[in-house]
């Protein structure tokens, strides 16, 4: 594992690869967003290798490339549509689409679509975008509508941390009650079709990924530093709750190639992976026989990191201290 | 503080910071050992040195104002390093003597690159003619003030005058700087043994000026003078000499180049004499001495009072008196304790004004000194909350330093500001986590009365699911419990609601205004086929109905046709219960 570490002067809250078009390049590019700054900005970075020195074989350089920062607001939510399109949804409540091919050009803007506390989290699965925000409302948009197709006002009581896409059709949400609601968007109730727990105690849930091959494998992670695994056919869902970090866990990842490895990054500072098959069966049944593997990709930095990604062998994170991290052969 | 180069100063200094405490909080005295200070030491300076290369490099291609700008930061940064670097070589590295003044040599050498301006362009001259150009002998001159022995010589070895063959004032002028001994410390080499070579070295130095052997070339006899450590040639080159710090070098090189650490004051005060004349004596140099006398207390004062920010005076002082070279005298101690506190106290007050570095600045207040607990609970009401991440985040820093008081207060505050927007099932959820009974059972009589107007509970999702959070507060019970009655009717499990109900109605936990209604789901109940309450309930439901007449006060809010509705309906359930009592003495 190489890690490159640079400081960029912003906080970032997000950081997302952009998706390649064959899973054999090598990710270089990556897109960021930054909160409680001054002014705050979305911005594409690239890695580039110069093998300038002898001594050291290659050196990574990540360099900032374009930055759009006609932002108000606090960027909270960030998504590639595709390898073109960026979401991003902002705590002014605004949503909006870039478009990337070239340079960061603004296509759309949704305004005021969240209240107070803005937006949380986005989520896009083309042609569909979702949005959720602090206020409770759940948005549903195309990339070219200019309007939001669906308002699911007041869906959840309390705030909405963040939103995934199961199916083209089906969303999964977490709120700051420890609530897994899961969603039909063609459904014409305001109702989520399910709603899980993960503990007795109000604990709240940060983030939630959904396995790369078994769709009905979920992994959320909590306010407690724990990783929760849920299998939704089951009545009972919540199947193996882990103890992965000692504080918030504000995303967790899984590999969209090498679904048996779990990605998560913590308040306490630290980023870690879990290796497993995830075949709950096996995890249900054994009880802890089975437990994940975890190892440390980013030991303690000192300050919370905020989110991170991975595509191929190479993983992005940023944190509170406004560095970024790059790791590569992190699988 | 605000520019991008001095966020990315603050960051990763506030890095180096946090682990230097985490090394401190491991050992029982607080002071590191020599080894990982010098490390943290090195830290500090490598990232002072990439934020300077960096405002370097960004220099063109800015307007004017951010020029400026640039300029006094790059200058605060080159005296922080040379500051820096200087403290770090005679109080972290605690070399003995002789070796100092090797340290010295590079410290010259590599901050103060006249000489290698001098001597680059002697080389880049268009006709590959070094010594032609008119700078070449104050080059190699300079190269001999600052000590670059081997490098002299091959300047000179350019002079088409320098013959290997022959013997004159050239090849003796390269035997001398060839001779010149310097301290192997690390080859064992012992002080008085080093001392005896130097000497004689000088004196062969002395004696060849004295036979005249460079009397043919003033340039050679000038440098052969500063070789005999003669002083008046150095204010002949004074040009060259730099100011009284760069000749403090040559001085102790051709003087007493076994000095000690303690003899520098006594050095450069000869040294400032001799400089006297030329530079005014500015803020650097009244550092620099400080450091020289080896007063710690001093150059921190200095630094104070010169430097435009707080951040060298902070970060050397947590450094210095994590090594123990302050006196373990307690009231001195104190004192030394006192300061740091408020160094860093006022450096975290100067980044406050950017909100994005509150983590940056929580991170040294709790790490300030004795009233660190004090500092962090007064900044942490400061903090504007502008979402619930962050809300969180803070929460999650009281918890950690047991700011108890503080983190109910912020959990009070949004409650209330949840309330006041009215978002009830947020305001719910941080006054569970509150654990205030009071403000809960605000909340759960909102939604009673919301559902009493409309029929309909709010927030069921949030109810439906509160689990044992529900305890929190006696009406949120029954409104838990009320919603899960209306679950089980809405079942048709009515045995288990109507014991349910009655629960409700014997624990006492519903509300005095609540009772008609539930007395209505009684009627209901009662009307169904089967029979649901046996004789017992039935005779407990009965004392609660005259319970309930008694009670005066439920009727004062009610207008004349609700009450005479409610005393019809008190009627109804009475002979309701009386058919049913009698039905379940029967059966």
């Amino acid at each position: 594992m190489s890690e490159s570490l640079i400081f960029v002067s912003q906080k970032m809250s997000r950081v997302r690869w952009k998706p390649n078009s064959t899973s054999l390049q090598k990710s270089s590019v990556f897109a960021a967003g930054s909160y409680e700054d001054t002014k705050n900005s979305v911005s594409l970075w690239e890695i580039t290798q110069t093998n300038k020195l002898k001594n050291n074989p290659e050196i990574k350089v990540l360099n900032r490339y374009i930055t759009f920062s006609s932002l108000a607001g606090d960027v909270s939510g960030l998504d590639y549509a595709d390898s073109s399109l960026i979401v991003a949804g902002t705590s002014c409540g605004d949503i909006l689409l870039f478009n990337s091919s070239e340079s960061l050009v603004l296509q759309h803007e949704w305004n005021r679509l969240h209240g107070r506390g803005g937006c949380t989290d986005v989520a896009t699965s083309l042609p569909g975008i979702v949005s959720v925000g602090e206020d409770g409302n759940i948005n549903l948009m195309r990339i070219e509508s200019k309007r939001p197709l669906r308002v699911i006002e007041h869906g959840d009581s309390c705030p909405i941390t963040s939103v995934r896409y199961l199916t083209s059709s089906e969303i999964v949400t977490t709120n700051t009650v420890g609530q897994l609601r899961m969603w039909d968007t063609r459904s014409p109730s305001d109702s989520p079709t399910r709603i899980m727990v993960s503990s007795d105690q109000l604990v709240a849930l940060r983030s939630v990924d959904h396995h790369a091959t078994q769709s009905h494998v979920l992994a959320t992670g909590g306010a407690d530093g724990c990783v929760t695994l849920f299998d939704i056919r089951k009545e009972c869902a919540p199947v193996n709750k882990l103890q992965v970090h000692d504080e918030d866990v504000w995303e967790v990842r899984f590999h969209k190639t090498s679904p048996s490895h779990l990605f998560t990054c913590s308040q306490d500072g630290s980023a870690r992976r879990l290796d497993s098959t995830f075949d709950l069966k096996v995890m249900a049944r054994d009880g802890g026989g089975s437990a994940p593997e975890v190892s440390e990709v980013v030991s303690k930095c000192g300050l919370s990191i905020n989110s991170l990604d991975v595509s191929g062998s190479s993983l992005v994170c940023c944190n509170d201290a406004e560095a970024i991290y790059v790791i590569e052969d992190a699988v | 503080m605000h520019t991008p180069v001095s966020r990315k100063l603050v960051n990763e200094s506030y890095l180096v910071f946090a682990s230097m405490q985490e090394q401190k909080a491991m050992q029982e005295d607080k002071t590191i050992n020599r080894a990982q200070l010098l490390k943290f030491s090195r830290n500090y300076r490598s990232i002072i040195r990439s934020c300077l290369l960096e405002l370097q490099n960004t220099s063109e291609g800015i307007d004017a104002d951010v020029a400026i700008h640039n300029e006094s930061q790059m200058q605060l940064y080159s005296i922080m390093d040379l500051v820096w670097s200087l403290c770090e070589i005679i109080f972290i590295e605690n070399l003995p003597g002789g070796v100092i003044l090797l340290r010295m040599v590079e410290w010259c050498k590599w901050n103060f690159p006249l000489v290698d301006d001098l001597v680059r362009s002697c080389m880049s001259s268009r006709d590959n003619l070094p010594y032609q150009h008119p700078e070449y002998w104050n080059a190699v001159t300079a190269l001999v003030l600052q000590g670059r022995l081997a490098e002299a010589r091959d300047l000179l070895k350019l002079h088409p005058e320098f013959q290997v063959q022959v013997y004159d004032s050239y090849s003796c002028m390269d035997e001398l700087l060839r001779k010149m001994p310097v301290f192997s410390y690390h080859q064992g080499q012992s002080i008085s043994e080093f001392e005896i070579k130097w000497q004689h070295w000088q004196a062969e130095c002395v004696k060849r000026l004295k036979d005249g052997d460079f009397d043919t070339k003033p340039e050679l006899k000038t440098i052969c003078r500063i070789l005999t450590g003669d002083n008046e040639v150095l204010t002949e080159v004074s040009h060259l000499c730099g100011n009284w710090y760069q000749m403090l070098v040559t001085y102790l090189l051709y003087n007493n180049p076994t000095t000690k650490v303690y003899d520098l004051y006594y050095h450069s005060q000869v040294c400032i004499q001799m400089c006297n004349s030329h530079s005014e004596w500015g803020a650097l140099d009244n550092i620099l001495l400080a450091v020289c006398a080896f007063d710690i207390d001093r150059v921190i004062r200095e630094c104070c009072e010169h430097l435009s920010n707080w951040w060298l005076p902070a970060h050397l002082s947590d450094l210095l008196n994590a090594s123990g070279l302050v006196p373990a005298d307690a009231e001195k101690n104190q004192v030394e304790i006192e300061l740091q506190e408020i160094l860093i106290v006022r450096f975290a007050e100067s980044l406050m004004s950017l909100e994005s570095y509150w983590n940056v600045v929580a991170g040294y207040l709790a790490n300030c000194g004795p009233l660190s607990q004090q500092y962090l609970a007064l900044f942490v009401q400061r903090i504007t909350l502008t979402s619930e991440k962050k809300a969180s985040k803070v929460l999650r820093l009281c918890e950690k330093h047991n700011l108890n008081d503080e983190a109910q207060s912020i959990c009070r505050q949004l409650c209330r500001q949840a309330l006041r927007e009215k978002r009830h099932g947020d305001a719910l959820s941080w006054c569970i986590k509150l654990k205030d009974s009071s403000l809960a059972m605000y909340i759960a009589d909102e939604m009673l009365s919301v559902y009493a107007k409309t029929g309909v509970f709010p927030n069921i999702d949030l109810i439906d699911y509160l689990g044992s959070s529900v305890l929190v507060s006696e009406r949120l019970t029954f409104l838990g419990k009320y919603r899960d009655f209306h679950k089980l009717h809405a079942n048709k499990e009515y045995k288990e609601a109507g014991y349910l109900l009655l629960n409700l109605l014997i624990s006492k936990i519903a509300p005095l205004e609540f009772w008609p209604s539930l007395i209505m789901d009684c009627l209901l109940l009662l009307s169904k086929e089967d029979l649901i309450y046996g004789v017992e309930e039935t005779t407990n439901l009965l004392s609660c109905l005259n319970t309930l007449d008694q009670k005066k006060k439920v009727l004062e809010k009610f207008s004349e046709t609700e009450k005479n509705n409610h005393l019809k309906r008190m009627q109804h359930l009475r002979v309701a219960l009386t058919n049913n009592l009698a039905k379940a003495i029967v059966s």
